[in-house]
């Protein structure tokens, strides 16, 4: 991946990554806001992105209040629905075709929710290990609380991720280096202190979160998603049960006839970085099987 | 019978012989397709032909060999060709003929059981196996899956009971796959077929069922013990009457202790033949697997 770009998204400076021609695949990574033992940006999308990017147009966006994309304006922004309406926001102004959106985690939610809330801007859905959507409980609270190092250094970046992961030699000094640079960035501090401090998760993030888990999880009992869907997941995720995805899959092959489940053995939370080729090889066909969809 | 643009060879092995239909690039990554079926026992023929068209799909980018039905050509026959080693070594011969050193392997139905007899046999030579809606292969316990079949219109292969079998067997409606259905009809009087009925088609069933018994035991003490020793996909289909997911999933999970390379799929809207009911995403996801491991294994001999 080389240099990032930047837009302005609604008055939010925001950066992200592209290159490559063809299908457009826009890449969505996980976590939230006001995190400081730990911190997403696009680059975790490096070892999918550089492969992929030989084949097709692939864009990865810091999202809202992360990486290095400024804060929300207001705090009541501190909301999944405000990362959904930036994402769908971003794929406006740069004047994307239909996309092939790949969330992971809480990326996986927010995915899923532009789809089912803006389809005339999705292609397909690809749903990696996604906690967030999953209608059983996730383990990362007790898998990764009470880090046992100081916030924003390598130390705790390092013990986060390898206790997500199920091959711990995945966490590269590459990655920790992109966390790192987040974590120097004084706009991503100021988030976490808004977060954490002013208690933006505690009074907007997590309760609108809830409502609009239990909202997605009806819409698609309804049917309501239209789009093309794999669903990802590991065996050996500490964070997030597998059975989640037989739940998700279960749920929306009830209405639609093109949705695939994918279970990755030997990975854990990460498995696109765990095993890479595997995963890059089921996003390539899937892409290209879903290339002349007309939306 | 089968496909146009490829070529049929014969191979054989000790008093077995089989045809191969060969197409795709000569020097492409080999994948080598295993047809399922119990002789004697199930109420389709199977062949080279159930694969219908994702073959031709395959062949665009790999060299494919399709195993069929024993030709029989000289004649020699005898009931050690309905064995899943037979059926084995038969694979190996039709590696042999065209030259290729290792292939890919995917079986159907006890299709993958005659895989799983390659990988434990001869590792070398296979470079992956993806099993697909095998329940030959699989623990099922005391389910009560696979009761479906058990009062097919006779007699057992007749065009009656093959029209019954797709019906019951496959997810969409028969009407989409009547050309199959008119191949296995064709198969069903092959004097393959025809030998199954001589020798007495439960008697043959029987045996068979016995020895593929043998391969499921042998391959689940090596899936627990030292780990199937090549990459593994297990592709299910998510409305099979003769399996449940969670069969499929069980299945996988025995494989993945031991073999890290191990993946599983759920096909929507699928039987038993999810090649027939969803052929561009069963393409779509076999393919995917096999540039995977050919890839990580390029990229961890670096």
């Amino acid at each position: 991946m080389d240099s990032s770009k930047q837009i302005n998204i609604g008055g939010v400076d925001t950066h992200y990554y592209e290159a490559g021609r063809g299908e457009p695949i826009l890449f969505v990574y996980g976590g939230n806001f006001g995190t400081s033992e730990s911190a997403s940006s696009a680059p975790v999308w490096k070892l999918n992105f550089d492969p992929l990017s030989q084949r097709h147009r692939v864009i990865a966006l810091d999202k809202l209040g992360q990486g290095r994309t400024g804060q929300p304006l207001r705090d009541e922004d501190y909301t999944m629905a405000a990362v959904v309406r930036h994402i769908a926001d971003f794929i406006r102004a740069l004047g994307l075709p239909p996309v092939h959106i790949v969330g992971h985690s809480r990326g996986g939610f927010a995915s899923t929710r532009l789809t089912l809330d803006h389809p005339e801007l999705v292609k397909s859905l690809t749903l990696v290990s996604s906690g967030t959507l999953s209608p059983r409980p996730s383990t990362n609270e007790p898998t990764l609380t009470n880090c046992p190092f100081p916030a924003y250094s390598r130390e705790s970046a390092r013990w986060v991720y390898e206790g997500y992961s199920h091959l711990k030699e995945a966490v590269t000094e590459e990655w920790i280096d992109g966390v790192m640079s987040v974590f120097d960035n004084p706009v991503y501090r100021e988030g976490v202190r808004k977060f954490v401090e002013e208690q933006c998760g505690r009074k907007y993030f997590y309760p609108q979160l809830a409502e609009m888990k239990r909202d997605t999880l009806q819409l698609l009992a309804d049917g309501a998603l239209q789009r093309p869907l794999q669903i990802i997941f590991a065996q050996n995720d500490p964070t997030v049960a597998v059975e989640g995805a037989f739940d998700l899959f279960e749920t929306v092959s009830t209405h639609q006839r093109d949705v695939e489940l994918h279970i990755i053995n030997m990975a854990g939370h990460f498995s696109f970085r765990e095993h890479p080729e595997r995963f890059n090889g089921l996003l390539d066909r899937f892409v290209r099987m879903n290339s002349e969809l007309r939306v | 019978m089968i496909m146009e643009n490829f070529e049929k060879i014969t191979v054989s092995a000790g008093s077995a012989e089989v045809d191969v239909y060969v197409a795709g690039p000569e020097g492409a990554t080999c994948v080598l397709f295993l047809h399922g079926g119990v002789p004697g026992a199930s109420p389709y023929a199977s062949g080279a032909h159930i694969w219908g068209d994702c073959l031709n799909e395959f062949a665009r980018e790999r060299r494919v060999a399709v195993l069929d039905l024993p030709s029989m050509a000289t004649g020699r026959w005898s009931p050690d060709m309905f064995m899943a080693e037979t059926n084995a070594a038969l694979g190996l011969a039709a590696l042999d003929a065209i030259g290729v050193r290792s292939a890919h392997v995917v079986g159907h139905d006890t299709g993958g059981i005659t895989g799983m007899t390659l990988v434990m046999d001869a590792p070398e030579r296979i470079s992956s196996i993806s099993i697909v809606a095998s329940p030959m292969n699989a623990p099922t316990g005391d389910t009560i899956a696979g009761v479906s079949l058990t009062s097919p219109p006779l007699p057992i292969l007749g065009d009656e009971c093959q029209r019954w079998a797709f019906n019951r067997l496959g997810y969409s409606h028969p009407a989409l796959f009547e050309t199959i259905i008119g191949q296995s009809i064709e198969a069903a009087k092959t004097t393959y077929y025809k030998a199954v009925g001589d020798f007495g088609g439960r008697k043959i069933a029987e045996m068979a069922v016995a020895n593929f018994r043998k391969v499921q035991y042998r391959q689940w003490e090596v899936a627990r013990t030292r780990g199937i020793p090549v990459p593994v996909q297990i592709v299910w289909s998510a409305n099979d009457p003769r399996s449940t997911i969670e069969i499929g999933r069980t299945f996988f999970g025995l494989i993945a202790e031991k073999q890290q390379a191990t993946q599983f799929h759920v096909i929507n809207r699928a039987g038993a033949f999810p090649f027939l009911d969803q052929p561009e995403m069963f393409t779509s996801i076999v393919s995917a697997f096999l540039d995977g491991v050919t890839e990580e294994k390029r990229h961890l001999s670096k």
